[in-house]
């Protein structure tokens, strides 16, 4: 609460003298925002890379590149529908409803792959699509609504898989799996293409300014004529799609779908993308510092691995290192609002 | 408009919570809640509640599958209820079983320790309880308990690995922390690997596939002399598999540079697994018998016989591609 009122602070601060603020300069400190982060990272790494041998390795960085992928591709959809002001706990069971469903229909019924993969994504479109018109014309709070799909997702996967492990997947998941382009992933390559492709509907669209308006003050948007629950429920779709290919990506990797897919993903897809400087009351994101976060959270499970944490030790630890990242986060764009 | 579309919410709502109590209850008969349910001299059927803690695993759906077959050999009604994996709302449940005045009560526990205050309730309405799957802890009476030996399964597990590699690290994928059938499972394992001169090395996965991947790529690219693979429940199989494919390290039982694969459950997907030579071997434990065991347990408390024994203990049997065709087991049965 505290923070948003130090923004507004700032905001107000810096329209005082906006005019005489040189265009490099807010750009530096722009940059600084986005490179705390990142500085973070770097730290982290050194660290890490002192107190085991093997972690800066080609192969454990690739290891982690690919962990990160199927968090990231959740978070950009995360990213959308937080900036819009809402909120999705939805996306680990859309993920494993739809991706159990495709790859069921392919196994089972014998449908191609490319009818599989479509009604994956219908799927995904689906529960976005109940997302959305719940939170804008039934003005049920987004956190109950998402809570509600998230069970009623877990449900229908317990009721597909009868707690069985779906498998084999067709060759197309074969690829992108374990597929490599100049020896880089193939799949870290496509949630760069979509990372890259996120930021530019976010920063450059029309609609993505409406997302950041929307986000920001819902009411002043609706009266400045931006239709606000449209741009909402297309938030809560894009997030819906994006838990869709996510699972499509999770039943590559693990060339199989079981019934814990997705469980609890949730939240640490929120976490990655609060680090990441995104607002939970909306209005304030951008992609380049979710997937910054999401990269954090991997190395955090990843340092956990390697350093060979206590069993009993790992959520704690887990947890403390998220809180530290935030604290860390909120101090470094204090340090940057104040030199502006 | 508006008001239509809440209405029309409602509906569906209820029509579905409706639809989801038909799906649970089996039971056709109403019983005569005048009568004690404990005799049975009557001809109306004894109906048992049976409280699952969760049926995510093939195996739970399994042991789910063995109960309804033996009450139904029988003459039993049963009524299987998911827990969630929480002790409350299996809490609930017994005191839902208990309103309903079933004749016997057989529960998975979620936790030992946590439900006795329902276990000692259904003893004050005289209900017997058979636990399956699982034991309570001390302070309250149970009938009898049916249980894998989940010690003697984790160290049949670490031997048979001992067998196939003699040197190098070994990695152990294990459950949750906590988890009861877990730690048990993890100390006859590494009862099982103490005094082979190999290196144990010891992860939990939540029983999560994903985190299986991550945890066995992470650790054999850090630890390159991993020479075997051990996973407490068969559903991590996949996540080792494409581990090592990812890490290229993946080769075919029997092949020069295969690394020693095997779990602990013998669920259908681990037979075929050994079947295409993908990993070397499973323990299983059998659900379907212990699901059968629970309900003629559970049958003796009723009629008012004397428990035979307060625990059974089921063994654990080793598969390989020698034997993973045999017709009795678990994994062959169910599809």
């Amino acid at each position: 609460m505290s923070d948003r009122s130090q923004m507004a602070d700032s905001s107000i601060q810096s329209n005082t003298f906006k005019n005489n603020m040189p265009v490099l300069s807010k750009a530096i400190t722009h940059l600084m925002g986005r490179l705390g982060l990142f500085l973070i990272i770097v730290v982290f790494s050194v660290i890490l890379s002192f107190l085991s041998p093997a972690f800066l390795g080609w192969t454990n960085l690739t290891n982690v590149l690919l962990q990160s992928t199927i968090l990231g591709t959740l978070a950009i959809g995360e990213t959308f529908v937080l900036i819009a002001g809402g909120l999705d706990l939805s996306i680990g069971g859309v993920l494993a409803v739809s991706s159990a469903v495709g790859l069921g229909l392919m196994d089972t019924n014998h449908v191609p792959t490319i009818v599989g993969i479509l009604v994956s994504l219908l799927i995904g479109l689906i529960f976005g699509a109940i997302n959305g018109l719940s939170v804008t014309k039934l003005r049920i709070s987004a956190l109950i609504v998402t809570l509600a799909t998230m069970g009623a997702a877990q449900g229908l996967v317990l009721i597909y898989t009868n707690g069985a492990t779906i498998s084999p997947v067709p060759d197309i998941y074969n690829y992108l799996g374990v597929g490599r382009i100049l020896g880089i992933p193939v799949i870290v390559i496509i949630v760069l293409v979509f990372s890259i492709l996120a930021s530019l509907i976010l920063n450059k669209t029309v609609f993505g300014r409406k997302i950041y308006a929307t986000g920001g003050n819902e009411i002043a948007s609706s009266l400045s004529g931006i239709r606000t629950h449209r741009v909402i429920f297309s938030s809560y779709l894009l997030s819906g799609l994006m838990a869709s290919i996510a699972g499509i990506l999770l039943t590559s990797r693990l060339e199989s779908v079981g019934p814990t897919a997705g469980d609890g993903m949730e939240l640490t897809v929120i976490a990655a993308v609060v680090i990441g400087g995104t607002s939970l009351f909306g209005g304030q994101g951008n992609i380049s510092g979710t997937i910054l976060g999401v990269i954090l959270l991997s190395l955090v499970s990843n340092a956990i691995d390697l350093l060979g944490v206590p069993a009993a030790w790992i959520q704690l630890v887990q947890g403390s290192v998220i809180f530290l990242a935030a604290l860390l986060d909120v101090y470094r764009r204090k340090i940057s609002q104040n030199m502006t | 408009m508006k008001r239509k579309l809440i209405i029309s919410a409602a509906v569906i709502t209820l029509a579905s919570l409706v639809g989801c109590g038909q799906n649970t209850t089996t039971t056709n008969t109403p019983t005569n809640t005048n009568q004690s349910q404990v005799n049975t001299s009557t001809n109306s059927k004894p109906t048992i509640a049976v409280l699952l803690f969760t049926r995510k695993f093939q195996f739970m759906v399994a042991l789910d599958d063995g109960i309804r077959k033996e009450a139904s050999k029988l003459g039993i009604n049963v009524t299987v209820l998911d827990g969630q994996g929480s002790s409350q709302v299996q809490m609930n449940q017994i005191e839902d079983a208990l309103t309903k005045k079933v004749s016997a009560i057989i529960i998975d526990p979620n936790d030992s320790v946590q439900l006795l205050p329902g276990i000692k309730a259904a003893n004050n309405a005289h209900v017997p309880v058979v636990t399956v799957d699982g034991v309570m802890a001390k302070g309250a009476d149970v009938y009898s308990g049916v249980l894998f030996d989940n010690v003697a399964g984790g160290k049949a597990l670490a031997q048979y690995i001992g067998s196939q590699v003699k040197k190098g690290s070994v990695l152990e994928l294990s459950g949750r922390p906590g988890h009861e059938h877990d730690q048990l499972r993890h100390q006859g394992f590494q009862d099982g690997i103490a005094g082979t001169g190999l290196n144990l090395i010891t992860e939990p996965t939540n029983f999560d596939t994903a985190t299986a991947q991550r945890i066995t790529a992470t650790q054999v690219t850090a630890h390159p002399d991993i020479a075997a693979i051990g996973a407490e429940t068969d559903g991590l199989n996949p996540g080792v598999i494409t581990a090592l494919k990812q890490l290229n390290k993946f080769h075919t039982v029997g092949q020069p540079g295969h690394i020693t694969i095997a779990g602990l459950d013998g669920t259908p997907d681990a037979l075929n697994d050994i079947r295409q030579g993908l990993i070397d071997a499973t323990v299983q434990q059998d659900p379907v018998k212990m699901g059968e065991l629970s309900v003629d347990q559970a049958f003796a408390a009723i009629q008012g016989k004397p428990a035979s024994s307060p625990l059974i203990q089921l063994p654990p049997t080793l598969v390989t591609k020698s034997n993973v065709d045999d017709p009795s087991l678990w994994g062959n049965q169910v599809k």
